[in-house]
């Protein structure tokens, strides 16, 4: 009898296809070490239009990785945002992967850079 | 689709380091803010200080002016904050509190000991506004120092 599971060992497998989407990451990576952050602070540091970024957003809260908070302050509202313990471990989890690849071809200047 | 280089991962890891280093120069108005309190604080105790007992006109504008322009300062610089990490927002609530217990602490035993009246000095407020700001200064220079 043949045994046909497969062990996946290579890191890629541990990357998440969502954030594998280069606004997606750096959104999620913006939003790790926060404990919250308004709309605009992200749209401006993440270089991209507000429609952009809110398909962005839905994308991430419909899978459960980030929360959006809205706030009022007088008439004005403000649309936090941040990231779910789901979002986090999966964040984390992409990070590993990620520096596990980098690693790959024996270098790991980069991948030991200090984050969070 | 998840077939990344090395050299791709070390760009992502560059861009979440980067992004990282964003949230964490954010927290500095934390900074400002606490040392704001921190003048203001101090600023009013000195004033008291030096006018104990009834105090002068010059005196109570002057700790009014303060107040408010501090309150206000404060209240904007708040209003102002878009980004903050959890590491932050942790060090201004702690050294918020710290700043309240001293404050409490002195202003509980003081009336319970009948020591704080209008026969004593002002210098003892100064003192300890002066004490009270301390965690505000400590949590505001180490903030600073984040990169």
């Amino acid at each position: 009898m043949v045994n046909w599971a497969v062990a996946l060992t290579h890191p890629r497998h541990a990357l998440d296809d969502l954030l594998s989407h280069p606004v997606r990451f750096s959104v999620v990576a913006l939003l790790a070490p926060a404990a919250q952050i308004e709309f605009s602070f992200v749209r401006d540091r993440v270089e991209v239009t507000d429609s952009m970024l809110s398909k962005q957003i839905s994308l991430l809260e419909q899978a459960g990785y980030l929360k959006v908070n809205k706030a009022f302050i007088g008439k004005r509202g403000r649309t936090w945002l941040s990231l779910t313990k789901a979002g986090r471990r999966v964040f984390e989890r992409h990070l590993g992967a990620l520096r596990e690849i980098a690693a790959g071809d024996g270098s790991d200047g980069v991948a030991q850079s200090k984050l969070g | 689709m998840n077939d990344l280089t090395p050299q791709e991962a070390r760009a992502a890891l560059a861009d979440a380091g980067n992004q990282s280093a964003r949230v964490r120069r954010s927290d500095r108005q934390f900074r400002s803010i606490l040392l704001g309190l921190a003048a203001t604080y101090v600023a009013g105790a000195l004033l008291v200080g030096l006018y104990p007992q009834a105090g002068s006109r010059f005196a109570g504008i002057s700790l009014i002016v303060i107040l408010v322009g501090g309150f206000v300062g404060m209240l904007y610089l708040l209003l102002r904050i878009r980004a903050y990490s959890r590491r932050g927002i942790l060090w201004f609530t702690w050294s918020a509190a710290a700043f309240s217990f001293w404050n409490a602490a002195v202003i509980g035993v003081s009336e319970a000991t009948r020591w704080w009246g209008p026969h004593q000095p002002g210098t003892h407020f100064t003192v300890s506004a002066i004490i009270a700001a301390i965690p505000l200064v400590l949590a505001a220079w180490l903030i600073g120092r984040w990169r």
